[in-house]
């Protein structure tokens, strides 16, 4: 209601206000220049009006409130979803879950701006590093960090905006190499895997193998637990998600020289370990461990030469494990350095299976530097293999020893035990030294011995076996190094012969063994022997007197018993007197027979050690041979090398001197041929150059020519354009003018043009020369604008037609106006064909008439001529049309003249 | 004088000048007349006709002079223009 009375709805259109809209009441237009008249009358009319259609109008804005309402309310809604999905996550995974775009819908409102890289990374990094302990090495965390970290993203956002220590406990389960984190920090020296490229990475190796080699040179044992860890680190490297570029193929031999040496470093310290003896896997390991030998050598090899060569390499092998081979030396010879690194490396790689590709063995033309440095090399490898055998030799020799040693002290105890065995027999045989002591306590005692004996002769045996073994995995060894190296080396010779000296303990020992068995086995048999006897008195004895026992008295015997029994026994004795004769006999003749035997034994005995003796000398000599003959060798090697070298370095100069010469002459005589082929060259191009010319030039002439004569085209046609303008605008001045008076146009522009169109031609100049000034300042009015003008000028004319020139009254030119009046023109009166003009009789309606006749026949000059002939006042009043008729014609002809003209050149250009 | 009076308007202008100079003259022969009349006549008719009539006579005089004499030229009071333009 209140609007209502305020203004009118722009919906509803008011009356008077076009055409009303059916079945709506309209209001009366309010006509704001009466309101002032009738303002309250309006409104009242107004008001009524409102309320009387106030249901219509509510109607029509309650939809609009409906529907706002409803926009609000969803909206509202919608809001209050949202802020609560934002506070409570769990609800906004349900409204995910169930409503469709929620998703997306919350992802676009809720969350905003970058997560990721605000995640506190650093954060994250300082967690990881505080639980797994390590304060340095920051940069590898991010490296392995990150891919963790892109994984993760990919997640839904509700883990992401939840603690960040999430991804970083993943990360670290999987990311960060560090599968025995606390022990390899503190016990190995080596940093953890670093993820460098393939050359640094055999440094790295290096790195390892030498501190390896540091605890074989110097026969340090590592700890056990470094050593395990470095192992299974390295395995580990080796297993862990490679970012490196090494191919998978170079990892096995690296894994197998793991092993071998993580095998080889095992196998020393439990001694007591009984390895399976696998000839074929010793033979194995001696080759695998010899490679893994190799590379440690090669770098004491390295090491030891670059010394002897006064380098200032920092001690890298010998002392600690903690600087290592990357760090470079400023030494002068850098090649020289770098070398000695380069075949360590390389030959690390060599022994890995890698091409490594090094300068110093790429390059086909070689400097006595790098000669040297060559012959070095070979040095080097030959150091480093002998060391590397050496190395391997005395480890074996080591092995040996220990378990020569062994076995030898077990022979000895299976000796003794068996030695102590027989003589318990014997003791327990003999009846008579039994004493206080039990025959049962004897016999106990025996067994026990025996059993002693079982046990000390079985470890005798395996322990025999064990160095056995060795020495044959000793002696192949030696053999292959002997084979593989050029000439044998000196303590190859050491070696061999503490082997040999090994190997005769051994059998010595073993020997003695044996021979307390025999003792042993004599001593069974006479035990057996006596036994034999006991048990057949016991059944002769049992016989006789099937109830006695011997040994178990019980009561007094019957006299008949004691008689049969004393009868037996005498029958017995006598028995065995007489067998103990033939016993006496036979044992003469048995001893000769065991002393003969005894005799060939002990020669046999003799004759083996003999034979023992011999081998050893024989050994010695021939050690004292190869060590001579090595000596020797080792001298002539020298020698050659040094000679090698001064020829080698010479061939070079001398090579250097014959290529100088020889590329100035190739020099010079390649000068002489390109200048010959430059020349000539240079001549056919200018041959060519010239033709192209002269084509040029006469196609410039041509066209010159064409040109000229297209100019003088042209410039006909511009006169031709120009002059034809001028007629055209003379004929038909200002188009545009609405009266004939302004139809003027100036003709100077065109003729302006017209001159320069023209040129030089002294034809067209004069031509020119002849348009009036006038003309060319004011313009000239076309032929209609004088027709035009004509009308007027001839009732002027008429009217003034008795005047003369001398002037006239008042009256006169009333008269004169009556007159005009009075006298009817007849029609345009025409000149008759052919006839001649009176000039007297011509009066100035006539002249008029005429004049005006041909002006309508279009014929200017004829209508000039006659108005020329006006006199007196009639004259002075149509002087100016004439003057201007004059110009008119003036310049008509000569713009009729020159388009003439133009017309003539432009159509001798044609041609 | 910006345009130049044709020839033939030359008359035209001649008599429009001469009418325009006759009505002015009979005004103000007649102003006078009626001055005359006013002041000198006691309202009386004639001088009013009378000074009509000289002013008449003058422009009819005048014209005819005019028209006697064409060659005459009649200048007129030009205002001087800052750029010198007649």
């Amino acid at each position: 209601m209140w609007r209502a009375s305020r203004r009118v709805p722009s919906k509803i259109k008011c009356l008077g206000q076009g055409r009303p809209t059916s079945g709506r009441p309209q209001h009366p237009c309010r006509n704001y220049a009466e309101e002032g008249a009738d303002k309250s009358a309006k409104a009242a009319q107004a008001r009524l009006q409102a309320v009387g259609t106030l249901p219509t109008e509510t109607s029509s804005g309650g939809v609009a409130k409906t529907v706002l309402t409803a926009t609000l309310a969803v909206g509202a809604g919608v809001g209050g979803l949202t802020v609560y999905a934002k506070t409570s996550p769990e609800f906004r995974k349900t409204l995910e879950g169930n409503v469709p775009y929620a998703r997306e819908y919350l992802r676009a409102v809720l969350d905003r701006g970058p997560k990721m890289p605000d995640l506190g990374l650093g954060g994250v990094v300082d967690k990881a590093k505080g639980m797994v302990g390590m304060g340095k090495k920051k940069e590898e965390q991010p490296g392995s960090f990150l891919p963790k970290l892109s994984q993760s993203k990919s997640d839904e956002e509700e883990k992401q905006r939840k603690a960040a220590a999430d991804t970083a406990a993943q990360a670290i389960a999987y990311g960060v190499d560090q599968p025995y984190p606390a022990e390899a920090r503190e016990s190995s020296p080596t940093p953890p895997v670093k993820y460098i490229p393939t050359y640094e990475r055999g440094k790295e190796k290096d790195e390892e193998s030498s501190s390896i080699a540091v605890s074989v040179g110097t026969d340090e044992p590592m700890p056990v637990a470094a050593k395990e860890p470095s192992a299974a680190h390295r395995e580990s490297a080796v297993k862990a998600p490679a970012k490196e570029k090494k191919p998978v193929g170079v990892e096995k031999p690296e894994v197998t020289a793991a092993a071998a040496i993580a095998a080889s470093m095992d196998e020393p310290m439990p001694p007591e370990s009984k390895s399976e003896p696998k000839a074929k896997k010793a033979e194995e390991k001696p080759a695998t461990k010899k490679k893994a030998m190799k590379e440690k050598a090669e770098d004491t090899a390295a090491a030891a030469v670059a010394a002897g060569m006064d380098l200032p390499m920092p001690a890298k092998a010998m002392t600690t494990s903690g600087e290592g081979v990357p760090k470079k030396h400023t030494s002068k010879e850098e090649n020289l350095v770098e070398t000695p690194e380069d075949t360590a490396a390389a030959a690390v790689a060599a022994a890995l299976d890698q091409p490594f590709a090094t300068e110093a063995r790429e390059t086909p033309m070689r400097t006595p530097e790098e000669v040297q440095a060559k012959l070095l090399e070979k040095e080097i490898d030959d150091l480093a293999e002998r060391a590397a055998t050496v190395a391997i030799i005395q480890h074996e020799l080591e092995d040996l020893k220990r378990t020569a040693t062994s076995a030898i002290h077990a022979q000895e105890e299976a000796a003794h035990a068996t030695k102590m065995h027989s003589e318990q027999i014997k003791h327990a045989m003999d009846e008579d030294s039994s004493g206080p002591l039990g025959k049962e306590e004897q016999w106990q005692a025996v067994t026990g011995a025996k059993e002693a004996k079982v046990d000390a002769l079985k470890l005798a045996e395996a322990s025999a076996t064990a160095a056995r073994e060795n020495l044959e995995k000793a002696r192949a060894v030696i053999k292959e190094g002997k084979s593989s190296l050029s000439e044998p080396d000196q303590e190859i010779l050491v070696a061999e012969e503490e082997l040999g000296k090994l190997a005769y303990e051994l059998e010595t020992a073993v020997g003695k063994v044996s021979k307390a068995q025999a003792d042993a086995q004599v001593m069974q048999e006479y035990q057996d022997l006596v036994e034999q006897g006991r048990k057949q008195f016991k059944k002769e004895l049992e016989s006789i007197m099937p109830d006695v026992r011997l040994g178990g008295w019980r009561g007094k015997l019957s006299e008949d018993e004691l008689n049969s029994l004393i009868a037996h026994a005498h029958r017995r004795i006598e028995q065995l007197q007489s067998q103990l004769a033939e016993q006496q006999l036979l044992e003469k003749s048995r001893m000769d027979d065991a002393l003969a035997r005894q005799r060939t034994e002990d020669e046999k005995e003799a004759l083996a050690l003999l034979k023992r003796e011999l081998e050893r000398q024989k050994q010695e000599l021939a050690l004292a041979q190869d060590l001579r003959i090595a000596q020797a060798r080792d001298q002539y090697e020298t020698e050659m090398r040094t000679q090698l070298r001064r020829q080698a370095a010479a061939h070079s100069e001398h090579l250097q001197d014959v290529l100088r010469v020889q590329e100035q002459e190739l020099g010079s005589k390649h000068q002489t041929e390109m200048h010959d082929a430059l020349m000539d060259e240079r001549d056919r191009y200018q041959v060519k150059l010239n033709e192209a010319m002269a084509r040029l030039r006469g196609v410039e002439a041509a066209i010159e020519g064409r040109a000229d004569i297209e100019r003088e085209a042209r410039k006909a046609q511009e006169l031709l354009i120009a002059c034809e303008t001028l007629k055209r605008l003379i004929n038909t001045g200002n188009e545009e003018a609405t009266s004939w008076e302004e139809r003027r146009v100036p003709l100077s522009r065109e003729v302006n043009t017209v001159k320069e169109a023209a040129g030089d031609s002294k034809f067209f100049q004069t031509l020119l020369d002849s348009v009036p000034p006038q003309a060319m300042e004011a313009g000239v009015f076309p032929e209609d604008s004088l027709r035009q003008r004509f009308l007027r000028v001839k009732r002027v004319c008429r009217r003034v037609a008795m005047i003369d020139e001398t002037g006239g009254t008042l009256f006169q030119f009333f008269v004169s106006y009556l007159q005009s009046l009075l006298l009817v023109d007849a029609g345009r009166r025409s000149l008759p064909p052919g006839k001649e003009v009176d000039p007297k009789k011509l009066d100035t309606f006539t002249l008029l008439s005429y004049a005006e006749h041909s002006l309508e026949n279009g014929d200017l000059e004829q209508a000039a001529r006659f108005m020329n002939q006006l006199k007196g006042e009639p004259r002075k009043v149509a002087s100016d049309w004439l003057e201007e008729a004059r110009l008119t014609l003036e310049a008509r002809q000569a713009a009729q003249a020159l388009a003439a003209a133009a017309a003539a050149v432009g159509l001798g250009t044609l041609v | 004088m910006a345009a130049e009076v044709r020839s033939e308007d030359e008359l035209g202008k001649k008599w429009d000048r001469c009418l325009a100079d006759t009505i002015v003259k009979m005004g103000g022969g007649l102003a006078v007349g009626v001055v005359f009349s006013v002041f000198l006549f006691k309202r009386r008719p004639w001088p009013v006709a009378f000074g009509t009539g000289v002013g008449l006579g003058m422009g009819y005089s005048n014209c005819q002079h005019d028209f006697r004499s064409p060659n005459l030229l009649h200048g007129t009071f030009v205002k001087k223009i800052e750029k010198g333009e007649k």
